[in-house]
């Protein structure tokens, strides 16, 4: 296929087909690959303001959400005292496994991503993960977005202006979060850790955190504090003044009547009121306990001794940009011995695709197994690694599991008991025998289940949930479960957050970390507490209808998670301060139990029934149909350029999906006609549909292309203006199969009818043009600012390109691209390139390079040959990270990563003849470059290069001259 | 000259497209000073804002017609007079529109948002603008021209009519009176400081009262800008009183209702119609009963005396809208692009019809037939079936 009509459908195929913001260089790109594990047997549910797309496994929680969705638009209706226009499209997946598959989005999901509201089609996308309230608040959080927009859009199509303008994310989020509930747990330690660490963010700066779990929170407060002062009318008010300035900075003060620095402050203020008066009872972690590994982020940490007396701490953690997990090892203090070190690494196989850094905690057996859990394809899995042998067990992955959480290790070490979800929505625990292979749920419900540890006895597991009284306010509480006879047991009650239980070494107590809400509605923060169990003994059995004494352990000024009680006493946590996940001890964990920092009782016999779902009355049932794929229009565009060789030009695009954006349609029309005679003759058309629904991935078109035509690779054109006319009508078709999340195998082809004209070389030629090529995509790098940092990718091809009717066209093509980033150490990396691109045959086209991002030092393109070989070797590093720049006239000017670079480019391209010199092309010699450089990313999409140095030719004997190039685009 | 001739002739064009245009641009009425009985000169009727006029419109009612008006309208109401309806929208223009047959009878541009309801004193139509720098504008319906402007801060609130005064509100707070004939300020009170958003009411005395954001409503009067007395009503107000008999009623942001002494200020009663995020429109009074709406899909008749829930009824979407009481009917505006007509013996829904958007501006009366102002930019006349438009 003509390379630059295989240009233009290939930018439409890569939109929809490359999932990642890769870089379509020469028309083809890299890119991971988000796949379509799952075959969805989508079905729609209407309610009266909804239209609910589920599959048929989460029936149950699709109606749950159906519920929530209609009780949420009810009481957001009253409180925007505004009404929805339009049906909204809401699109419910069980897991978030499912929900990182759907196409509504391109982009890659991360864990964290409670579900998203897009403009186009207005569609809301929210995934469920086994809790309820979750699910709930997630909810309305969405729809918090869906009425703020539309009741935007009608503030600005009320008076006639244009909606060309959106809210700050801090204000769109912070509404969203304060108006779906109140504040909850994870808000007060955010709030407050960013107080006592003098974190917080001022208001005026508040967008070099955009897009941040603080910005958020911090949002959210920022909405309640003008709530609390100015009234909620007022955070409508800010959404119906919208029209009166672009700068929704003005817009505040206009409302409010005072100076935005004036809010800022009193913001602070009030915070500092609220929280630091108990800043003197509060210790801070990092002053009271030791570290083991700080510096990143590390959280779920386990404990081991080795046979041979060293200790050791595992963690999953996040240093360099790739999850994995981690082991440190400590002496008798806890002091870490050294360094820590990689055990396994994630992220960038298939095996430990994705560790859930916040959810899942990881176990060691008393014989030295290490269990934790990674995606891995479709699913999660729970790995085995032996820590003694050093050796990697089979992974375990469960039929019907789509998402599974914190393994726990019997004591005998044959059993793993862990929280799962399965395909309906709901998260249950399991045992699996890893001896019989067998499979049982220990729990069958709709509470959410998680956090179980098997105690050492091995007669418990114990366990959080919300299957109590307070489940219904978001509350939390520790179960007991008796492995004999399955009976379930409160530990503790009330409207509290308790989390993570571990065992002490004999059984007699439970460590957990819990947040109290008190009567205001306001969360202590989470902190240690424990639960000694009376008598202390370890046969004793927890009755029920006793009170327990609830013991305060610390009090933090963060927040502390995931506790492990040592046998050597100690107490080893996850400890969030400074807004940092930091591993950390305490000694002494008895003696801290035996005296307290504080005391609480609560009465067991007060325990109430757990609460129930809503559920609908009887011959109430909504309307369920299959879903029918329908196109729906995504953009209408017009497009005119002015170019100085071609002209004037002009087109349009108009582009529709389908509700699920598994289905696309294209529809491209230009015209470069230099004369009205040449109107018909230039021409121009394609329509493209491309598939997206399954996990092999295609699209297929027809497209003609007429009239005046710059093609620098065609063998035929003029070296100097090559200009000419060619007619082209055809049709493609083009298939992406993933293999893995980093590989994916590419098959195109094309048959089109080409008829060339160029008239100044006598050249005129038809030709019936069948073209197929293969291609290998690898791509595991990590991206960061101004491009990859680490990992490598690369791209391999082979094609063939022949005229079946008269064989004046006839050759093949083969090309490697690799891409090594080697991270040398923190934010410095040494880039390597290394490239061979070849076309041999009868009017075999030609590659092309120089210019900024390849070969540096020659103009865009001007290096021309059949085949060429090139190598690059960048060194990269920061010079400033995150600098932030306010511009009085264009407002607050987002820059960030200023980096540097020492480079070296080398390359050769030839036709024939290796050193058969042409030099209107630069062919036939070795060319380079040396030289520094500068990135520059602004507003986090376009990076900008500048780059100085010395060109070479003849193979780098002679120094042509200095150059400075200055163009955008990232690196390699 | 050939080329000379078709100039003047293209130039001669072109001067009559422009007469043409502008002539569209203007509101030239027949005979705007004489009002007739039933006719609304400020939103809800009159000064006082009741919305309730003694005939009966029953359901079921038909669309006489629908007149596109370029723009959506804010809370402030239409005007009718001599058998047109002026319609104020939010892009900064008037629309004079025929209500025998839903033509455009002219329209006049002041350029920037109107909120508010316009006012219409004899032949002079008041506008304030919720931008720009000459806020409040007077406009001659029979000559079709500007008389005079005022340069004050963004209005919100709609003006009001006490006498020959014109009482302004800024959204800053600060209150003038103005004189109707030629827009010289007759006194200034700088405001409390807080935003005034809720439409202005005024007695047949002249006394106008104003309600904030505070929730302190002020009795003025209106003749001099003395304040007579003032009450905090512990809730936010928004939306504009109801005056009727002495009595002040203040619709609130937080489901509460007063019933004010307009002499005194004193809280005669106040009922609690929802929660904390419930908004009240303005209300209507009929004989004994107050008819109050509410944004969480309630309609209640509440008994006048006491405050009292006599009934409750129970709609599907919020009431955006003041309701508007015609014999033993009150009609409604809701979120849910319903008018919907009740009963006032019991709050029984009788009748519904969608509309083409949410209604959120004051129903007006004419006839026999109700004027609705709905988004997205459209006004609507609905008649009763059996009548006919010219009626």
């Amino acid at each position: 296929m003509h390379r630059i009509l295989r240009g233009l459908v290939l930018s439409a195929a890569f939109a929809v087909l490359a999932p990642t913001p890769a870089i379509a260089q020469y028309g083809y790109h890299f890119g991971r690959n988000k796949i379509q594990y799952d075959d969805f047997d989508w079905r729609v549910l209407e309610t009266e303001h909804f239209d609910i797309y589920y599959y048929p496994e989460m029936a149950d929680l699709a109606q749950q959400g159906a519920h929530f969705a209609e009780e949420a638009y009810a009481e957001l209706q009253n409180r925007f005292a505004f009404a929805l226009n339009q049906r909204v499209p809401l699109i419910f997946y069980s897991s978030n496994l499912h929900f990182k598959q759907t196409n509504v989005t391109p982009g890659f999901i991360p864990d964290g991503v409670g579900g998203f509201f897009e403009f186009l089609k207005g569609r809301v996308v929210i995934p469920a993960n086994g809790n309820i309230q979750r699910f709930r608040r997630v909810i309305r959080h969405e729809l918090v977005h869906v009425f703020t927009y539309n009741r935007l859009v009608r503030a600005l199509r009320d008076r006639r202006v244009p909606v060309d303008r959106l809210f700050p994310l801090w204000f769109t989020e912070g509404l969203a979060e304060y108006w779906s509930g109140g504040q909850d747990h994870q808000h007060e330690m955010v709030i407050r850790d960013a107080l006592v660490s003098n974190r917080l963010v001022p208001m005026e700066s508040i967008e070099a955190i955009s897009g941040t779990f603080v910005m958020y929170k911090q949002g959210e407060s920022i909405c309640r504090y003008i709530a609390e002062h100015w009234g909620e009318e007022k955070l409508l008010a800010l959404i119906d003044s919208a029209w009166k300035h672009r700068d929704f900075r003005k817009v505040i003060e206009s409302e409010l009547g005072i100076p935005f620095a004036e809010l800022a402050r009193g913001w602070e203020d009030w915070l500092r009121a609220r929280y630091l008066p108990d800043v003197a009872a509060v210790q801070s972690a990092s002053l009271e306990s030791r570290a083991v590994s700080a510096g990143g982020f590390s959280s779920k940490p386990a404990f081991y001794r080795y046979r041979d007396g060293r200790r050791a701490v595992f963690f999953v953690g996040n240093r360099d940009g790739f999850s994995n997990l981690y082991e440190v090892e400590i002496d008798s203090t806890y002091r870490p011995v050294d360094k820590a070190r990689i055990v396994l690494e994630g992220e960038r196989s298939i095996r430990y695709e994705a560790f859930h850094l916040f959810e899942s905690r990881i176990s060691v057996s008393r014989d030295g197994r290490i269990a934790f859990v990674t995606q891995s394809g479709a699913r999660d899995v729970i790995h085995v690694f032996d820590l003694e042998a050093r050796e990697e067990r089979p992974m375990l992955a469960f039929e019907g599991l789509v998402a599974v959480y914190s393994p726990t290790w019997s004591p005998d070490g044959e059993r793993l008991a862990f929280t799962a979800i399965d395909e309906s929505g709901y998260s249950d625990l399991f045992v699996f025998d890893l001896e019989s292979r067998s499979l049982t749920p220990l729990t069958h419900d709709a509470y959410d289940d998680q956090d179980p540890a098997w105690s050492p006895d091995g007669r418990h597991i114990s366990f959080v949930s919300d299957r109590t009284a307070d489940g219904a306010k978001g509350a939390y509480n520790l179960f007991l479960y008796a492995v004999g006879d399955g009976t379930i047991r409160h530990v503790t009650t009330g409207d509290r957050m308790d989390f993570a239980p571990a065992w002490s070494p004999d059984g007699s107590a439970l460590l957990f970390t819990s947040a109290v809400r008190d009567t205001t509605g306001t969360f202590s923060a989470q902190d240690l507490w424990a639960v000694r169990f009376e008598p202390p003994d370890s046969t004793a059995e927890p009755s029920p209808g006793l009170a327990n004494e609830l013991r305060r352990l610390s009090r933090f000024t963060g927040a502390s998670y995931d506790p492990v009680w040592t046998p050597d006493d100690r107490i080893v946590f996850t400890s969030f301060e400074g807004f940092s996940f930091s591993i950390r001890s305490l000694d002494s964990a008895r003696a801290r139990v035996d005296r307290p920092l504080e005391r609480d009782i609560v009465d067991l016999t007060r325990v109430g029934r757990p609460w129930e779902w809503p559920r609908r009355a009887a011959g109430t049932e909504l309307k369920r149909t299959p879903y029918e794929k329908r196109f729906q229009l995504d953009l209408a565009q017009g497009l005119v350029s002015q170019n100085p060789v071609i002209g004037t030009t002009g087109g349009a695009v108009i582009g529709f999906s389908d509700m699920l954006g598994d289905d696309y349609l294209y529809l491209t029309l230009f015209n470069t006609a230099q004369t009205q005679r040449e109107l018909l003759r230039s021409l121009s058309f394609q329509a493209v549909r491309f598939h997206l629904g399954r996990r092999t991935r295609y699209g297929y078109g027809i497209f003609r292309y007429g009239g005046l035509r710059y093609d620098i690779t065609d063998p035929d054109a003029p070296a100097g203006f090559p200009a000419f006319y060619e007619d082209v009508y055809g049709a493609m078709g083009i298939v992406s199969h993933p293999v893995s999340k980093f590989r994916r195998v590419e098959l195109e082809t094309s048959l089109s009818w080409s008829s060339k004209e160029i008239s100044t070389r006598g050249v005129d030629r038809d030709a019936l043009l069948l073209s197929n090529g293969i291609s290998l995509v690898h791509d595991n790098a990590l991206y960061w600012y101004n491009g990859p940092i680490a990992g490598w990718r690369a791209r391999l091809m082979a094609a063939y390109t022949t005229d079946v009717r008269y064989s004046n066209v006839s050759y093949y093509s083969l090309m490697a691209d690799v891409r090594h980033y080697w991270r040398i150490a923190g934010p410095v990396t040494l880039a390597s390139w290394g490239m061979v691109r070849l076309n041999e045959g009868r009017e075999a086209r030609l590659w092309v390079m120089g210019g900024s991002w390849d070969l540096r030092g020659f103009r865009l393109f001007s290096v021309r040959g059949q085949k060429m070989w090139f190598t690059s070797h960048e060194l990269r590093f920061p010079l400033l990270e995150n600098p932030g720049v306010s511009v009085p006239l264009l407002g607050s000017l987002g820059v960030a990563a200023l980096r540097g670079a020492l480079f070296f480019d080398a390359a050769h391209a030839w036709n024939d003849a290796y050193s058969d010199k042409r030099s209107e092309i630069n062919s036939g010699e070795t060319l380079g470059a040396v030289g520094y450089g500068v990135r520059l990313n602004l507003f986090g999409g376009l990076v900008l290069r500048w780059d100085r140095g010395w060109r070479f030719r003849d193979g780098f004997t002679r120094h042509d001259k200095w150059f400075r190039q200055f163009f955008f685009g990232w690196d390699f | 000259m050939g080329f000379l001739t078709s100039s003047i002739r293209i130039a001669a064009s072109a001067i009559a497209l422009a007469a043409i245009v502008s002539a569209c641009q203007v509101i030239r009425l027949p005979d705007p000073a004489r009002a007739r009985p039933g006719e609304w000169s400020v939103a809800g009727s009159g000064p006082g804002r009741n919305g309730v006029v003694e005939r009966e419109i029953a359901p079921p009612l038909r669309r006489a017609w629908r007149y596109s008006a370029t723009a959506a309208f804010g809370p402030g109401g239409a005007v009718v007079l001599d058998g047109f309806v002026l319609a104020a929208n939010r892009k900064g223009e008037v629309h004079a529109v025929r209500i025998d047959n839903g033509r455009k009878a002219g329209m006049a541009n002041f350029r920037q948002p109107i909120e508010g309801n316009p006012v219409v004193s004899g032949s002079t139509l008041l506008v304030t603008t919720a931008w720009g720098t000459r806020t409040v504008q007077a406009y001659d319906l029979a000559k079709g021209e500007r008389r005079w402007s005022l340069k004050a801060p963004p209005v919100d609130a709609g003006p009001v009519l006490a006498g020959p005064m014109l009482v302004v509100a800024a959204a800053d707070g600060s209150l003038r009176g103005l004189h109707v004939e030629d827009g010289r300020i007759a006194w200034t009170d700088e405001g409390l400081g807080t935003p005034v958003t809720a439409g202005l009411t005024a007695g047949p005395d002249g006394t106008v009262f104003v309600a904030d954001e505070r929730g302190i409503v002020r009795a003025i009067r209106g003749s001099d800008g003395v304040e007579r007395w003032r009450r905090t009503v512990g809730a936010p107000v928004y939306e504009a009183t109801t005056w009727i008999d002495g009595e002040l009623y203040v619709p609130t942001s937080r489901g509460l209702l007063l019933r004010l002494d307009a002499a005194t200020g004193r809280i005669a009663w106040q009922a609690r119609l929802g929660g904390e995020t419930v908004k009240l429109p303005p209300v209507a009074v009929a004989g004994d009963l107050v008819v109050a709406g509410t944004t969480d899909g309630s309609v209640f008749g509440l008994d006048r005396s006491t405050g009292a829930v006599r009934w409750e009824a129970r709609l599907e979407d919020g009431v955006s809208t003041q309701p508007l009481v015609a014999g033993r009917i009150a009609w409604v505006g809701t979120l849910g692009r319903d008018l919907v007509a009740l009963s006032l013996d019991g709050g029984e829904e009788l009748w519904s019809v969608e509309l083409p958007g949410r209604s959120k501006s004051t129903l007006a009366a004419h006839g026999d037939g109700i004027l609705v102002l709905s988004e997205p930019r459209d006004v609507l006349y609905f008649v009763a079936e059996e009548n006919d438009a010219r009626d």
